[in-house]
Formats: structure tokens, C-alpha cells, sequence
């Protein structure tokens, strides 16, 4: 907090301080900040109307001073990763099963204030000081890995896919594809990426080794281009390889490639670690490294 | 670090760690008090190296805390204030596992003033938990490397047998760190037989030439015969200053034994129908 010498500065600067009151059992917290300390924003456009913007520090999510919450005695509030303020009661607390469907293993772990157990006694300020995460496996770099950078006050939020490479055969093909930064407006659903790799190749029916199943299989494929892109919202994804199960760690094509103007083309939706490769009767393989993102 | 400052008109103010100091006519700003304390080890609380000294700010230029890591012990090396321009230089060269920049404020030219930083208390660096297996970091043309387990998925072999990869490799942006590996497999066996060569280097990734022996015969007859599979896996690459890993744990060596391609030759027989022959060719790989 960078004090104003100019003017007198009081105690409510704390952050997170419970304001709270038994008689209307309404609480509202002083502003707090959650600083990811790992994870940077980076933004060379920034207007200079964002005064909260930093280009290059870590992320930080503040909390919302004016909202105002009912509560029960008992009821204990908490901070998420994002600096959003909940409340649990005694009765959800003590619910195995409730905290287990609610949170998963991630239980809340920032206790910021517990309600009084009774109208004789205080409330108890548990947190005062902003949080500072120091997960250090988060400024750790995975490739095709979304992270959110930033929320904004119109609830918009920033969001960065990293870059990765893609490798083909015996390396004859090795591009990086670059990543890139992307605004999610207030309510929209989440962005799907993929690797939309390019190729040219002989596509050839034939039937799958252990059953009579019908495949395509290429051969003398080259890779033209690859890079990243937004996957159509309406997009099949039948035609994935990725989606295709295979118990040998082979990745047959199904049916057909998608074309764009006559070219073909494959699109790689970002998973976690996925390896893909195809047998081709050349002995390439086709594989895309990448760690990609767990949504 | 809190104190308190009584003033002529009577007013109590706080000062608080990390204060902020901006002189309007030089435009310099200077930042005092503040530790930072590493909580998790038995290094002691930092005095920030250029704590005190003042800092000259251009338009909308934001000055951090710049906290510094050291690859694999992860204590704290360096603790100082920088402006963005120098966020930027330390980023080209060093990890962002390693480097922390935490706002302290910025210089608002058209309203010539200092924008608050929300950084108001000392800074409690807690030691992170170790490392997994594989992970690596990238400083100053060096990828650091963490020890890794190589295990294999067969029982009654190598299991669990820990090996030591070289923990500095000199590396530059795009370099490639592969695993290198080499087992000796025998196909009338059940298990990965030898396990020959395992390294983590720089090289080129060979997913293909090198990785795989080719077993022509035809069916599901696998023949008896050893071969030896060797593989160049890449397990992470350096980018813009930064280790990007593939792997982020211990190692599992598996082979894969599949019948890869199935071509078909057609070939027309007088009065008999059209009829498909297929050629089976078996691979083998090795698989991280």
C-alpha cells in the first residue's frame, strides 16, 4: 500500500478486515489482493486508464470490498484462487460428501474470517495481509498450456495459450508454432484451441490388421504448414485423430481428412500430453508433441 | 516492518513495508523498509540490495521487486528492485520457474504521480516442495536438469532402478533436450531385457530412423530374435528463456510391438473377382 502523506490513512486498509455486524448479520471485507507470483501479465497495448495494470509482475486478483454477505454464526468465509469470497456453513463443513462434490481434493485453503459463535462473542480475523502464491510449478513453462492472466472489472478476462512444437517423422519437420493471447468477454464460453497441421499426402483405403474394419491410411505425406487456431464452435470432431481409441499406440485415420479449398488437413484438438502418432506404410510417423491444457 | 510516524497536525500514520518515495522534481522515486524473509530454509530475511536508492522513472514505467531463485537448491540469489526494462532482459535469459517480479508501483506521467502497488507487507518466501523427476530449468545458456528414475512398466526388471542425468547442459533458445535410451529386447520375452544407454543431452529428436527395427514377417509370428531399439525422445526445449517440458515425471520405458501398415495390393485373377493382398510390417518401439 503506498500511503498518501497528503492524507490521514486508517486501520480499514487492512486487507480482507471483516466489517461485520450481529445485529443486521451482514460482513463485508476490506479489499485484498491474491498475487500469483509465478505467473506474469505481459501487455505492451495496456491503456493507461488501467491503473491497476502492471505489464510485467504477477498476476493478481482483487477482491470485491462492496459486496456485502449474510451470515449465520458458525459460518466461516473463505478466499478461491481468484480472490472470490464464500462462505461455508458449520453443517457444509462437517459434510464429507458435500465438501467432497463441492471442492474435489482442492479444498479452500484461505480461511479469511470466522463469524462469532454467538452474539456475546467477537468474529476472529484470520487473514490480513494480501496472499501471495509461490506455486512455482505454474511459471513453469508446457507447451500449448492456457493459463489466465488476468480478470478485469468488466468481468472479461485475459487469457494466453502457450506456443509448441511440432515435430514430424524423423524431424524433417520441426515448427514452432507461436502462441497467442486471447480476451474472453463476460459469459462467453470457453475458447477451444487446436493445431491445424497442413499436408499434402496419398490417402488410400484399406481395412484395419485385426478385423475387417474400414480405414484410410496415408503415405507419402509432407507437412506444409502448422499452427494454431481457434476450433470452430461447430466443429465435428469425429475426424480427430486424437479421438480415435487405439490399444496398440497406433492412430489410424478415420474415414476421411478434412479439406480447406482442396488441401488437406488434420486438426490436433490441445490436450494434456498427448503424443499422436500414425503408422504409415512409408514407416513415418506422425507425431505432435505438446502439453497441451486441462480446461 | 511497521512503524508509526507522529506528525505536526496530529494525524497517525502507518508506514508500511515497501513505501514508496517520489520526488516530482527529479522523478525519482525510492522505495524503503521491507524485508524478505525465506521461511522454509536457513537462509536469512533479505535487505533488498538496492533498497534506499533512488530510481529515475520515464513514462508509465513500473518498477518490481525482482526475487531471484538459484536451479535446483532454490534458495534465494538475488532480491533488488528493477524497472520493466530490466524484467525484460532477465526474462530473455532466465526461467520464469526462477525469476518472481512482484509490483511495487508506477509512474503515471500524464497525472505525475505514482500509482499504488498493493504491496504492503515483508514477503514470506516459502520454499517450494522438491522438484518432480525431469523437470528442468533454463539460465543463462544452461538447462538444468533434476534427477529422474527410470522404471520400466515389465515386472521383474530395472524396476525402479533411480539413474542420475547430467544436471547442466549447455543449451540456447530452441535446443532441444532429448532422452536418450538404447534396450536390448528379445522378442520370446516378455520384458525389457537390458537396458543399455540411458542419457539426457542435447540432440536432435529422431522419433522415427533410429527408434524403430523393422521385423518384415508376415502374420502374428513374431520370430525369436534379439534386437536392439534405440530411441531419441525429446522430453523439453527452450523458448524465449524459458524450459518447456513434455515430461514432468519419473520415467516409464515400455516397447510397443504393433502391426503398423497394412498395404494392400490389388491384383485381378481371370474370372475370379477383384481380390486385396496385404503386406503386415511389424514395429517395435521403444515408448517413454
Amino acid at each position: 500500500m503506498i500511503i498518501n502523506k497528503k492524507k490521514a490513512n486508517y486501520i480499514k486498509d487492512v486487507p480482507f478486515l471483516a466489517k461485520y455486524s450481529t445485529k443486521t448479520m451482514t460482513v463485508s471485507f476490506a479489499e485484498g489482493y491474491i498475487f500469483d507470483c509465478y505467473e506474469s501479465f505481459l501487455n505492451n497495448s495496456a491503456s493507461i486508464k488501467e491503473s491497476l495494470f502492471f505489464s510485467q509482475g504477477s498476476s493478481f486478483f482483487k477482491s470485491n470490498e462492496e459486496e456485502v454477505f449474510t451470515f449465520q454464526f458458525n459460518d466461516w468465509f473463505y478466499l478461491d484462487s481468484e480472490a472470490s469470497i464464500f462462505k461455508l456453513t458449520k453443517d457444509q463443513r462437517d459434510n464429507h460428501s458435500y465438501m467432497s462434490n463441492r471442492f474435489g481434493v482442492s479444498f479452500p485453503k484461505y480461511l479469511i474470517w470466522k463469524a462469532p459463535p454467538s452474539a456475546d462473542v467477537s468474529g476472529q480475523q484470520v487473514i490480513s495481509e494480501n496472499i501471495y502464491l509461490q506455486d512455482k510449478s505454474s511459471g513453469q513453462k508446457a507447451g500449448f498450456k492456457r493459463t489466465l492472466l488476468k480478470k478485469n472489472a468488466d468481468g472479461s478476462s485475459n487469457y494466453r495459450i502457450e506456443g509448441g512444437f511440432v515435430i514430424v517423422g524423423d524431424g524433417h519437420y520441426q515448427e514452432f508454432v507461436n502462441g497467442l493471447d486471447y480476451l474472453l468477454r463476460s459469459g462467453e464460453n470457453q475458447k477451444e484451441f487446436g493445431v491445424k497441421v497442413e499436408l499434402t499426402a496419398d490417402v488410400a483405403f484399406g481395412f484395419a490388421p485385426h478385423d475387417t474394419s474400414a480405414i484410410f491410411y496415408i503415405r507419402n505425406y509432407e507437412i506444409t504448414s502448422a499452427e494454431l487456431i481457434e476450433m470452430p464452435s461447430n466443429e465435428s470432431f469425429e475426424n480427430e485423430i486424437a479421438s480415435v481409441a487405439s490399444p496398440n499406440g497406433v492412430y489410424y485415420f478415420p474415414i476421411d481428412f478434412n479439406t480447406d479449398e482442396g488441401n488437406l488437413y488434420i486438426l490436433f484438438r490441445c490436450y494434456y500430453d498427448f503424443w499422436i502418432q500414425t503408422g504409415g506404410s512409408n514407416s513415418q510417423e506422425l507425431i505432435l508433441l505438446g502439453s497441451g491444457f486441462a480446461a | 516492518m511497521i512503524g508509526s510516524i507522529i506528525i505536526p497536525n496530529g494525524q497517525v500514520f502507518i508506514e508500511r513495508p515497501f513505501e514508496c518515495f517520489f520526488d516530482k522534481k527529479t522523478k525519482q522515486v525510492t522505495i524503503s523498509g521491507g524485508k524478505v524473509i525465506p521461511i522454509y530454509s536457513r537462509q536469512r530475511s533479505f535487505k533488498i540490495e538496492n533498497e534506499g536508492e533512488p530510481i529515475t522513472l520515464s513514462s508509465l514505467q513500473e518498477v518490481y521487486l525482482h526475487l531471484k531463485t538459484t536451479p535446483l537448491t532454490n534458495e534465494i540469489e538475488t532480491a533488488r528492485f528493477v524497472t520493466d526494462e530490466d524484467v525484460k532482459m532477465i526474462k530473455e535469459r532466465s526461467d520464469s520457474a526462477l525469476n518472481m517480479f512482484l509490483p511495487i508501483c508506477r509512474y503515471d506521467e500524464n497525472l505525475d504521480r505514482i500509482d499504488n502497488s498493493f504491496f504492503n507487507s515483508n514477503f514470506n518466501y516459502t520454499r517450494q516442495r522438491g522438484d518432480e523427476p525431469l523437470r528442468g530449468y533454463y539460465d543463462n545458456g544452461n538447462v538444468y536438469i533434476n534427477g529422474f528414475i527410470l522404471n520400466d512398466q515389465i515386472p521383474n526388471s530395472l524396476l525402479g532402478q533411480r539413474v542420475y542425468g547430467p544436471k547442466v547442459i549447455k543449451a540456447n533458445n530452441g535446443d532441444f533436450i532429448v532422452a536418450n535410451i538404447s534396450v536390448l529386447y528379445r522378442t520370446n520375452s516378455t520384458q525389457v531385457s537390458e537396458i543399455t544407454y540411458f542419457s539426457i543431452e542435447k540432440g536432435t529428436p529422431l522419433l522415427s530412423v533410429e527408434t524403430t527395427t523393422e521385423d518384415t514377417s508376415t502374420g502374428t509370428d513374431h520370430g525369436d530374435h534379439e534386437m536392439v531399439l534405440s530411441r531419441k525422445y525429446p522430453i523439453g526445449y527452450v523458448n524465449n528463456g524459458s524450459y518447456v517440458s513434455f515430461f514432468t515425471g519419473n520415467v516409464f520405458v515400455s516397447i510397443s510391438d504393433y502391426e503398423a501398415i497394412v498395404t494392400p495390393h490389388e491384383h485381378t485373377v481371370e474370372e475370379e473377382a477383384t481380390t486385396t493382398e496385404y503386406t503386415i510390417v511389424r514395429k517395435y518401439s521403444i515408448e517413454l
